[in-house]
């Protein structure tokens, strides 16, 4: 494992989808290259801050619920009346 | 197989978060609302399909996801396929440690740049995105979907999802760093 391959692999990585001897592998490089290690942290504080940006509670319209199931209750009555 | 009689139970938990994920997708509550009535509407009408046990929120992304593309393609009369162009790996990280704003080698320089964007920055730069890459980010980096299930909500394959999502999180640290630049939080280009 070298810097290179480390760093194409880094939102595998961070992402969790890599198991195993790759995964492993990584783990292994980080503990031993302090820049590649500086710039996965970086890359996961900026996926952090992606996360958190864009997760703040939207103010759900009171109504939306109401219509939600109005529609439910609407489809299901024409359902069954229709059979 | 899922009994229709349980929908509202079932689904209806899903609407406030389903209803952020609209807002995110189509930048705009009234075409947010639109899309989340069509969602639950498809979705009620298709329940004896859902497999009870599975995934209901990826399930439900799925419609949502669906249902926004559709509505959007038939707005613009075309999809949005911009390409972008290959970046670097670390693109953000590297133009921040060249910058000599950072004051020098310390660690977390480039970290404590990151600190100066307000969330309102990073939120415009995702929802600058082109739709194509905008929705991997959105399903990866804020609802937390792994690659397997984007791939089923967006139906593609998982090396489609690994390319439009690295793409697109390039992309986005390129459009974060001209934020930077323009408000001074790094030194001008060099």
């Amino acid at each position: 494992m070298n810097c290179d391959k480390a760093v194409s692999e880094v939102y595998s990585f961070l992402d969790g989808e890599l198991t195993g001897v790759r995964r492993s592998q990584i783990e292994w490089h980080l503990r031993n290259c302090g820049p590649c290690a500086e710039s996965f942290q970086f890359e996961e504080r900026l996926l952090v801050l992606v996360k958190r940006s864009c997760s703040e509670t939207d103010e759900v319209p009171p109504e939306l619920f109401d219509r939600l199931r109005a529609l439910i209750h609407q489809e299901a009555t024409e359902g069954t009346s229709g059979e | 197989m899922a009994d229709q009689a349980n929908f509202e139970k079932d689904a209806m938990q899903f609407a406030p978060q389903l209803y952020s994920a609209a807002l995110r997708m189509t930048r705009n509550p009234a075409d947010a609302e639109d899309v989340v009535q069509e969602t639950f509407l498809k979705a009620y009408r298709g329940y004896h399909t859902f497999q009870e046990g599975t995934n209901l929120k990826a399930w439900l992304y799925r419609i949502l996801t669906n249902t926004y593309i559709n509505r959007y393609r038939k707005k613009t009369r075309r999809p949005q396929e911009v390409e972008l162009g290959e970046l670097e790996d670390l693109y953000l990280f590297k133009r921040l440690n060249q910058s000599g704003s950072t004051g020098g080698a310390s660690r977390s320089a480039e970290e404590e740049v990151l600190e100066r964007f307000g969330d309102a920055d990073v939120k415009a730069a995702v929802e600058s995105l082109p739709e194509h890459f905008r929705l991997p980010v959105l399903l990866a980096d804020v609802e937390g979907f792994s690659y397997k299930e984007i791939a089923e909500i967006l139906d593609v394959p998982i090396g489609t999802v690994m390319s439009r999502l690295h793409r697109g999180r390039k992309a986005l640290q390129e459009r974060l760093f001209e934020f930077a630049q323009e408000h001074g939080l790094v030194g001008p280009r060099e």
